[in-house]
């Protein structure tokens, strides 16, 4: 059997059940092979190798390439053997088989090619990440891993019920598929929102369009996008040091890859990823928590991938995922930086933390990469693949997102590493992490500047069509460094406005912590006042049923009394004649 | 991990020659900006001004700080705010 024609991640499911049984000496090569396999498996499949089957009546594609499968799968791939090596050094022996689980998932997902296998692994992704988030270990993590399987719960309720209208309607399970030109961009059967035939469809409010817009708020929960993205900022910064790791690169982005399988070049994205840039920078911004920080950091850079998604040009999607691909590698960077900050120092607040560059050198180096990187300085990989959706848009898009990029500086690029690291000193000398966790982050360090520098090969390579933007001109250069350190210069102008508190910032999670929460009491309430009501009126009822009942069955009552076999006979006798007449009436 | 000591925050002014090697990279970029023609590539007209894109940087920057500090009056609220609401 051909290696490449395995189910692709289920080298990572399989090894995440062995590494739950395996001695601690085995782990570590099981932790890197597994990840290095899948990536082999990934790129060993060829688009003639789709497995069709069938499946309730219905024909299916568990394997098949779409045209940003395989740099999601390997980015996907990346994080695992990431997360893996930097959760070498966890005493929580079912996190990292979790995170395999979930990239398993993830990848298999791209992958998928009919709507059954594409739920399925959507599902099973999403309970991996509860299990990662309940990882966390305190009662916050458990109580947050509850909130963040409602909302999935919720969001994957409204992806069956489009499903399944989407089904019905087309009577295919295959998902529409679109191909990419070199030349332009068409489409061959994609999902529409906002295209003449979603106008069609929304004139007549039939059902399939009714079942489109439940596929697309389904994929918006995933994504995180506001007002759906409260459970990223409540249960991320709750998991593990090395549980976000995992969780920081799979859920968002895989619904970053469903929305550019799906709903590519529909316009009302563009302002949904504006609003998410601006609203994740904003909190972020504001945040003391640094895991927070770089929770509301995933909200703001998932914003430019959609702002490319919506844009719907080849350059443009080919940005968005390329910029998927930079950012699971330098968030995960960040967030291990943060995690190791907490590992070693157990704190979690900015306020509290600062000054920490000189016992962990190696650690705030690391995030200074991350940082630059997802600022997007110039030879990082975070330059090339924003440039991408950037040079893309048309005037308006373009300075909102220089604006963003401006901001992405402000609150991930300076203000994380400056008050974790620099800034005043807190007396903190922790030292760097094991050895582990500083590999991982060695590794994702380099990962962050190779592609910057290489793009044609490290980065555009993965793409189905070459890029034709060179994003290296000395004018582009000398823009983003005027717009990022002018933005700098802004933010140590402002130092004394950005002081930090001891508090936490609502988001829209208010909504259904508060009020509704209020609500479904109230209702609970009325709901008990009620049941007691129609349970006490039964109650009276019966009893009165009771007495009246004891009136002719009880002692001494007509039915009661013993009867002689003459008087019987005679009341059977004009029972049955009275059934003769009925009938014969009849 | 208790904190040893905890002095007062210290702003950048601090740090006279941080500032000054600043100062010299932000002139130099926008004398580099001014040498190198851009109107080819330029999305919009503006775009060709040497103030262009320093003025992007930091008035977006003082914006968004702005912006944040008044959202922050709105919607801070105490750290056990959730607490025993759950």
């Amino acid at each position: 059997m051909d290696f490449a024609i395995l189910p692709p991640g289920l080298i990572l499911i399989c090894v995440s059940i062995l590494l739950l049984v395996v001695p601690h000496t085995y782990r570590m090569a099981l932790v890197v092979t597994a990840p290095l396999l899948t990536l082999l498996q990934i790129w060993s499949i060829r688009p003639d190798m789709a497995l069709p089957s069938h499946l309730l009546g219905y024909d299916i594609l568990p394997l098949t390439i779409h045209p940003f499968t395989r740099i999601f799968s390997t980015a996907f791939a990346f994080a695992a053997l990431g997360g893996g090596v930097f959760g070498l050094g966890s005493k929580n022996r079912y996190e990292t088989p979790l995170g395999f689980c979930s990239a398993g998932f993830a990848i298999a997902l791209t992958f998928s090619g009919d709507w059954f296998s594409f739920f399925m692994n959507w599902e099973l992704l999403a309970i991996a990440s509860i299990f990662l988030i309940w990882g966390g270990g305190n009662i916050h993590s458990k109580k947050a891993g509850m909130r963040y399987a409602l909302m999935h719960l919720a969001g994957g309720s409204l992806l069956l019920a489009g499903i399944a209208a989407q089904v019905s309607i087309t009577q295919t399970a295959l998902l529409p598929t679109f191909q990419l030109h070199q030349e332009e961009w068409i489409w061959t059967s994609s999902l529409f929102l906002d295209s003449d035939i979603y106008m069609d469809y929304l004139s007549n409010l039939s059902i399939q369009s009714v079942g489109i817009w439940m596929i697309f708020i389904g994929v918006l929960i995933h994504l995180g996008a506001p007002p759906f993205s409260a459970w990223v900022t409540d249960a991320y910064p709750e998991s593990s040091p090395s549980g976000m790791v995992f969780l920081s690169a799979f859920t968002t982005k895989a619904a970053v890859f469903a929305l550019l399988t799906l709903f590519a070049g529909n316009t009302i994205l563009i302002w949904i990823g504006i609003f998410m840039a601006f609203y994740g920078m904003l909190y972020a911004i504001l945040e003391n928590d640094m895991r927070r920080i770089l929770a509301f950091s995933i909200i703001n850079q998932v914003g430019f991938m959609v702002v490319g998604a919506g844009i719907g040009t080849t350059l443009a999607l080919q940005g968005a995922a390329a910029h998927a691909f930079c950012h699971i590698v330098y968030k995960a960077l960040l967030v291990m930086s943060a995690g190791s900050v907490l590992q070693q120092t157990g704190i979690r607040r900015c306020s509290e933390l600062g000054g920490l560059y000189h016992s962990m050198k190696f650690t705030t180096l690391c995030c200074l990469v991350g940082a630059l990187s997802i600022s997007a300085f110039p030879f990082t990989s975070g330059f090339v693949s924003k440039s991408l959706i950037t040079e893309s848009a048309d005037p308006l898009i373009w300075i909102l997102l220089l604006v963003a990029s401006a901001g992405v500086f402000l609150h991930a690029g300076i203000k994380f590493p400056w008050f974790v690291f620099f800034q005043k000193d807190s007396g903190l000398r922790p030292e760097d992490p094991a050895l582990s966790m500083r590999l991982a982050m060695g590794g994702f360090a380099i990962a962050c500047v190779l592609p910057g520098i290489f793009p044609q090969t490290l980065l555009y390579s993965m793409l189905d069509i070459p890029v034709t933007l060179e994003v290296y001109t000395a004018h582009h250069i000398i823009s983003q460094l005027e717009v990022l350190l002018f933005a700098g210069l802004g933010f140590f102008l402002c130092l004394p406005l950005l002081k930090r508190t001891l508090t936490i910032t609502l988001t829209f999670d208010w909504l259904y912590r508060r009020p509704l929460l209020n609500l479904l009491k109230t209702l609970e309430k009325q709901v008990n006042k009620g049941y007691t009501a129609i349970r006490n009126l039964l109650s009276a009822a019966t009893q009165r049923g009771k007495v009246h009942l004891m009136r002719f069955s009880g002692q001494g009552g007509m039915f009661a009394e013993v009867n002689t076999l003459a008087t019987t006979t005679l009341l059977l006798t004009l029972l049955l004649a009275s059934y003769l007449l009925f009938h014969y009436n009849n | 991990m208790k904190p040893k000591t905890l002095p007062s925050e210290p702003a950048l002014s601090k740090y006279p020659r941080i500032w000054k090697c600043f100062i010299i990279i932000l002139t130099a970029l926008v004398i580099a900006d001014v040498s190198i023609p851009n109107a080819a590539t330029a999305h919009m007209a503006a775009e060709t001004y040497f103030w262009f894109f320093p003025m992007v940087g930091l008035a977006s920057s003082l914006v968004l700080i702005f912006v944040a500090r008044a959202l922050g009056k709105l919607l801070k609220r105490r750290e056990d705010y959730w607490e025993g609401h759950h």
